[in-house]
């Protein structure tokens, strides 16, 4: 017997035949959960099915399921890092349950953190296994000094990293962290942090050190846990050695299954980049190039974020001249050819940057350092009444465990 | 206004006030889970905003995480249960009964037993006849070379 899945949705009767099937009427709600990846194998099944994409209807039942799938209860709970520029300066991290900001509920911050002015962000903006990873940056002069603290909210337990001694500055250079994350080895039950650091040459340089014995290379170091040290990765880093990249404190950094992500811009028009992946069990620095027809080459991008999404690596273009942003996912870790453009938002003239998702639509700041949520299907504007100064830290999530830092650093 | 279809009514919000004051946006399925509301609902068909004014936000919280836990759990269990015929009939059984919230779970199991399957068994699957021609798939087949990988064996 012949039969089409049709491609628009009507409500039909049910013929019910010998063999059972699907009833069209559900093609689409089974399909719109699939993964990115099944529905582009699935394009082989039928013409109308390679024209998924193009259907505005399906697409739209697609849209939906990623941001409601984001969101199921056992994911954890949406974190907020708040800065607010009112005397005293200070940091405030919130907890959402849901999508509404007035339910908020404020975390404390572990006590010698609290009162911290300087820089302050969350490592790959998430919990791995309950604990948290918050790194501060403070001046000294021309140098930023790093400092890093495991955390876990649930019991308030809280242990500093003890600070890398590669990273210390001999008086010729000054360090740079271009990106860093925090990660899990499944394979050694270890938490980890990675940090790639450049040297600039300080110009009033220290004559007592020759030339020949200095080193400006730059350096991928890795801190683990159970060792409760540092060491240098030796790793080749030609890729990813003259690339641009969105600062650590602005929430640069994704992790996911065992991987953190950093998003490498290499021209100087944010056209084109690189997706830089550490696999934390294997120590393994991969990267996984764009390719060029995703670029529409006539716009200016202001900047790349990515995101975790579903369970999925994202991408969110901000292009300008209008403000629009483009949301690619990646299906296949790895595969160039995998990226998918799912939401567009836009134009939009009054948003600086994303935030986060939510059950319905994303969160968004806007010029005035308002955040906003825009409806992926209506494109409303909805403003939630919530300021968010300085940098524009991600949305992350926590999920809430009773795991001991100190019982795995023996 | 047109008749929602059976699957759309399943996400539709609710909100449930608290005595508190503390707004709760819900799926319609979780809040009729509660026997009260459903009641507020069978009396006053267009309510939007339904006041539980005996139970502070932090409890309504609580209260609506399990139901949704329950569901989520009752469902993951309940997909493993059942081979595909079974799934396909009582999809078509959820759909003559119309119950929405089956429907979803029914919906949700069939595409995790298809997500990695082959174009041959999902046709069967939907029944379905492949009207590419031949150049066509094989077209298809390459520029998505990479969502061929890892597929289980028919």
């Amino acid at each position: 017997m012949k039969k089409f899945v049709k491609v628009v949705e009507t409500n039909e009767e049910v013929k019910v035949n010998n063999n059972s099937y699907i009833p069209d009427d559900f093609s689409f709600s089974i399909l719109s959960k699939l993964p990115l990846k099944s529905l582009k194998r699935f394009g082989c099944v039928s013409k109308s099915w390679s024209l998924l994409f193009e259907n505005p209807h399906f697409m739209n039942m697609l849209r939906n399921h990623f941001l409601s799938n984001n969101h199921r209860s056992n994911y954890g709970v949406t974190l907020l890092l708040l800065y607010d520029n009112d005397l005293p300066v200070h940091y405030t991290l919130y907890l959402l349950s849901d999508d509404r900001f007035e339910n908020r509920v404020k975390l404390d911050l572990p006590p010698p953190i609290q009162e911290v002015v300087s820089t302050l962000y969350i490592l790959s903006s998430t919990s791995i296994n309950g604990i948290l990873c918050l790194g501060n940056l403070r001046s000294r002069g021309m140098v930023s000094i790093f400092r890093a603290v495991l955390w876990n909210p649930a019991t308030a337990e809280y242990m500093f990293i003890p600070p890398s001694p590669d990273e210390d500055v001999p008086p010729y250079r000054d360090p740079v962290c271009l990106f860093d994350g925090f990660g899990y080895d499944h394979v050694r039950d270890d938490y980890k942090l990675i940090r790639y650091i450049i040297f600039f040459d300080l110009t009033d340089d220290d004559e007592d050190v020759p030339w020949e014995d200095r080193s400006y290379d730059p350096l991928l170091e890795i801190y683990s846990l159970r060792n409760n040290s540092w060491r240098i990765l030796d790793i080749d880093m030609r890729d990813i050695a003259h690339c641009a990249y969105d600062q650590p404190q602005d929430g640069a950094a994704v992790y996911m299954d065992g991987v953190c992500h950093w998003w490498a811009n290499n021209d100087l028009f944010n056209l084109t980049g690189i997706l830089v992946s550490y696999d934390f069990s294997n120590e393994v620095l991969f990267t996984t190039p764009m390719l060029l027809d995703m670029v529409e080459s006539c716009d200016f991008i202001v900047n790349r974020r990515l995101v975790v999404l579903n369970e999925s690596i994202a991408l969110i273009s901000n292009y300008s001249k209008p403000t629009t942003f483009h949301i690619s996912i990646l299906g296949e870790l790895g595969v160039k050819e995998s990226w998918i453009k799912l939401f567009i938002v836009g134009p939009v003239p009054s948003i600086k940057c994303p935030i986060g998702f939510g059950k319905k639509g994303i969160c968004f700041k806007q010029n005035n350092d308002e955040l906003v949520w825009i409806d992926i299907n209506t494109q409303i504007i909805d403003e939630i009444g919530v300021r968010a100064e300085g940098y524009s830290f991600p949305m992350g999530i926590y999920k809430e465990s009773l795991l001991s830092i100190g019982g795995i650093n023996n | 206004m047109a008749e929602e279809k059976s699957q759309a009514s399943s996400s539709k919000m609710l909100t449930l006030k608290a005595s508190d004051g503390v707004l709760f946006e819900v799926e319609l399925n979780i809040a009729k889970e509660m026997k009260t509301v459903q009641a507020y609902i069978d009396d006053c068909e267009d309510i939007e905003t339904i006041p539980i004014p005996n139970v502070l936000g932090k409890h309504l919280a609580i209260v609506i995480e399990y139901i949704k836990k329950t569901n989520e759990e009752y469902d993951a269990e309940f997909e493993k249960q059942w081979n595909m015929d079974d799934l396909q009939l009582l999809l078509l059984a959820a759909n003559y009964l119309n119950i929405s919230g089956l429907q979803e779970c029914l919906c949700k199991a069939i595409a995790k037993r298809i997500e990695n399957k082959s174009p041959e068994y999902v046709r069967k699957v939907f029944n379905i006849e492949n009207d590419h021609s031949p150049e066509e798939e094989a077209k298809l087949r390459k520029e998505y070379k990479w969502a061929f990988e890892g597929v289980d064996k028919d």
